[in-house]
């Protein structure tokens, strides 16, 4: 195994979730797999050693994200029919769909925050890093789109909504 | 899940493998070879425009208290334009907004202090345009080249936020050429420190955010 397939085999399935879910589209986040890793091959001498490679890997298909929506002049489509949930959610497709309802309600940068701390699992160190945002504007984010989903969903979401470190 | 079907995955494979790059280590010298270069042309113009003569007539201290400021500062902007966070490959957006802006404030304090130190008569006194000018357009001169450079180095490299990254390396190329600037101009009032050394670090840095939104950017979907 060379290090570029040992670099697929570690980074693959994490960065596809990323694109799934953002996409909704499996073929389309196939493509946007290859391309993030192609790009991330091209710029692997910018990668600076000792540093998170996921957050590196999430930084670039993020980027292509926000590239195409600019292309399509359309928002950043997060989380809509949403085919990876977090295991406290598995099985529990009703409030699945509620969430989703009230994620989609929410402006774009705060749904970006909740998604990347609560399904992505990032901590609030690597999303702040990912968006260029501080920690305490991405808390700020997440903590108003918690609150949010709170204010309609109550406490059905405690588990959920625990805040990562 | 799979992401991808055994063929597309063993395509993507060999995509990349076909991808050439220069090493990693040749990247961080050809960086660092910009500085030297870099001081090679300011110091060409520092003695064409007969800077020893020019920059004399300071007392001691004060040539050698500017000359330790502006090298610290240049030195320290560079480390933190060039560096990488703890956990990303790109510095946060935090302290590269502090080498954008916190270099040209810096510079402006300490020179005014040091100025109105050496010479409180004329520490307030109103700015002569063209002297101010003169300066300014040798900072720009001095510049443009490292900044150039470094944004080739760099180009297509930041995943996050290309324009900081140039901000901070247009003030970062900007303090590093006002180190010869402030050797050849013997000029030490606010005003002069206003309008000659410090506004074209601003200006290199705004020329900076210009051009590394456009060229430190990953390649967009299409025009790669």
């Amino acid at each position: 195994m060379d290090a570029g397939e040992e670099v697929y085999e570690l980074l693959a399935p994490r960065v596809f979730t990323f694109l799934l879910r953002r996409t909704r589209d499996r073929a389309h986040a196939q493509d946007l797999l290859q391309e993030t890793f192609l790009r991330m091959t091209r710029s692997r001498n910018r990668f600076a050693r000792g540093t998170d490679v996921v957050l590196w890997a999430f930084a670039i298909a993020r980027n292509l994200l926000i590239d195409e929506a600019r292309k399509q002049r359309e928002p950043i489509d997060v989380e809509r029919a949403n085919p990876e949930w977090p295991d406290a959610l598995a099985g529990k497709r009703r409030l699945c769909d509620r969430i989703m309802e009230q994620l989609n309600r929410l402006p774009d940068a705060q749904r970006d925050a909740f998604v990347m701390l609560h399904f992505d699992e990032l901590s609030i160190a690597q999303a702040a890093q990912l968006t260029g945002i501080t920690r305490i504007a991405m808390k700020v984010r997440a903590h108003r789109a918690r609150q949010a989903l709170r204010e309609v969903l109550g406490d059905e979401l405690r588990e959920l909504l625990e805040v990562p470190t | 899940m799979t992401p991808l079907s055994p063929s597309e995955k063993a395509r993507l494979l060999e995509q990349m493998r076909r991808v050439s790059v220069p090493p990693r280590r040749i990247v961080r010298v050809r960086e660092w070879i910009v500085l030297p270069v870099g001081v090679i042309v300011a110091a060409t113009l520092y003695f064409a425009l007969n800077g020893p003569e020019h920059g004399s007539g300071r007392p001691t201290w004060l040539y050698a208290a500017e000359a330790l400021t502006w090298v610290a500062v240049a030195a320290v902007s560079m480390v933190g334009a060039l560096g990488h966070g703890t956990q990303s490959s790109w510095q946060p957006r935090g302290v590269l907004l502090a080498v954008a802006l916190g270099a040209p404030a810096v510079l402006f304090a300490a020179m005014c202090a040091l100025g109105a130190a050496a010479e409180p008569h004329m520490a307030g006194a109103g700015v002569d345009a063209p002297r101010g000018i003169k300066c300014l357009e040798l900072t720009l001169a001095a510049a443009v080249f490292p900044l150039m450079a470094l944004l080739h180095l760099r180009r297509e490299s930041d995943p996050v936020h290309p324009a900081f990254t140039g901000a901070a390396l247009g003030s970062a190329s900007g303090a590093s050429a006002g180190v010869m600037v402030e050797f050849w101009c013997p000029v030490a009032t606010t005003a002069h420190i206003a309008l000659g050394h410090v506004l074209p670090i601003l200006v290199l840095s705004a020329l900076g955010a210009l051009l590394g939104a456009r060229a430190l950017a990953m390649p967009r979907i299409g025009r790669s």
